[in-house]
């Protein structure tokens, strides 16, 4: 299965943060090895349709934690990241933007047994990663 | 030999013509149909099954007349007639089937990208320069004979009653392979451009970039083949006889390349697209008619065709319109000089 990125025009998230979080979660699946090299900004503007800021600006942000390494003229290089241990602020807001997320997909019509479906097969599809 | 002429040259491009507009509704991307956004499953709904039909009947008649013209009414109207009525009908059919789509119209679905290494246009690089290695050897030969030639000569214009004699200059002379070294550069722009800025799909199952590749080697060596083929006629003493043989030859050539690409097509067409997303990454409103792509938000500036394969250009890029101007204004002016030059007709 080739590696793709979805962006979905229609939703309220800004179009960089939802390529930044989805190169993201295949970042932490290990689907990217370290070293390897993203397709250039232009190109992935191109191929999504999108202004070439909006992917330099993911790029950025994922660069800021630690994911990737942007070098003038090489592109954006998959970095070595260590682990950092969570504090108590991080366990908080995760909690907090889960039931968020939950309580959204309860209005939406999603019922409990639909999500438990979800996040097993997310979990089956390896979202804590190879490693 | 004046019959296989008519048949290579007149009703065989009519009929391919016919024949792959007629295949041409399955192979769009999945979730497009007639140029519009529709469910992934609307091709086989009653509503889709009506547009193609419509579609259908509309390209064969519009065939069928074109044909009936080319063979009632041969030599007595311009050759390009009987094509110029099927691309019409053609024409009308998909605006006829893209109509009945855009009722059927779904907002914009999730847009998807791949992340895998985008293909060069090594390994074929290098085999750009065979056509214009063709061409100059074209011309080296011209250049070699040059003294030789008489002042007055046949260079491949054309009269109403054939081969012309014109005088001897350097552009009417050099102009053949000069216009097909530039008709080569042109399309190799084209095909370099859409693969280094243009859009690719994940959900693309001919494999467009590559497969660009390899149709733009095919054409320019075709072009340059014809062109430098026409070019050496300052070299024979009496042309008049081998020039209908050639063009057969050359128009054998032409719909022996039509005919393996088509193959090359309907095998392609039946491979599952290698990722399951629909669309083609760019937004309705950016359509007009499902044909022309002017969208100033999109950075592309070659996008997949949204009917038929291959590209388009984005008029809305900066750089969209002077792709194509520009190079067919050079063109023009240069094919402009070439028949000037060849109107000291004796």
């Amino acid at each position: 299965m080739p590696r793709t990125l979805t962006l979905d025009p229609s939703a309220s998230r800004p179009a960089y943060r939802q390529i930044a979080d989805a190169l993201r979660a295949q970042l932490v699946a290990g689907d990217f090895s370290p070293g390897e090299l993203l397709p250039p900004v232009r190109e992935l503007a191109v191929d999504l349709g999108v202004h070439h800021n909006t992917v330099a600006e993911a790029y950025r942000s994922l660069a800021e934690e630690g994911w990737l390494e942007l070098t003038r003229g090489r592109g954006a290089t998959v970095r070595e990241r260590e682990v950092k241990s969570a504090d108590s602020g991080v366990q908080e807001r995760f909690t907090r933007q889960l039931r968020e997320l939950l309580a959204h997909a309860l209005a939406e019509g999603l019922s409990p047994q639909d999500i438990e479906k979800t996040l097993e097969r997310v979990r089956r599809d390896g979202l804590f990663g190879r490693k | 030999m004046e019959s296989l002429i008519f048949i290579v040259s007149t009703l065989a491009p009519t009929a391919f013509l016919v024949g792959i507009a007629w295949v041409l509704p399955g192979w769009s991307a999945p979730g497009l149909f007639f140029g519009v956004s529709v469910e992934k499953a609307h091709p086989g709904t009653p509503e889709g099954r009506r547009a193609v039909g419509r579609y259908r009947a509309i390209l064969l008649g519009f065939g069928l007349l074109a044909l009936a013209v080319e063979l009632v009414l041969h030599g007595f109207v311009l050759r390009e007639l009987g094509i110029l009525i099927a691309l019409f009908g053609f024409f009308l059919a998909y605006l006829r089937a893209h109509k009945l789509t855009r009722p059927h119209a779904i907002p914009e679905p999730p847009r998807v990208a791949s992340l895998g290494e985008r293909p060069r246009l090594a390994p074929l690089a290098w085999a750009q320069l065979l056509p214009f290695g063709i061409l100059a050897g074209v011309s080296l030969a011209l250049w070699h004979a040059w003294p030789s030639l008489p002042a007055s000569l046949y260079t491949g214009a054309h009269g109403p009653s054939g081969l012309i004699l014109v005088t001897k200059t350097p552009l009417s002379v050099f102009g053949t392979p000069l216009m097909g070294a530039l008709c080569c550069g042109f399309l190799f722009s084209l095909a370099a451009g859409w693969i280094t800025r243009g859009r690719r799909l994940a959900n693309d199952r001919f494999g467009a970039s590559s497969l660009m590749a390899w149709i733009l080697i095919a054409s320019e060596i075709l072009m340059a083949l014809g062109t430098g083929g026409a070019g050496l006629t300052p070299l024979m003493s009496d042309p008049t006889g081998w020039t209908a043989a050639v063009t057969a030859c050359f128009m054998v050539l032409v719909l022996g390349f039509l005919v393996g690409l088509m193959t090359v097509l309907v095998v392609r067409s039946h491979r599952a697209p290698p990722v399951a997303a629909a669309g083609d990454n760019s937004p309705d409103r950016g359509w007009k008619l499902g044909l022309l792509y002017v969208n100033r938000a999109d950075p592309a500036l070659f996008v997949p065709k949204r009917f038929g394969v291959g590209f388009t250009i984005n008029f809305g890029h900066p750089a969209g319109p002077w792709v194509l101007v520009l190079p067919l204004a050079i063109i023009g002016v240069v094919s402009w000089l070439v028949a000037a030059a060849g109107h000291g007709a004796f």
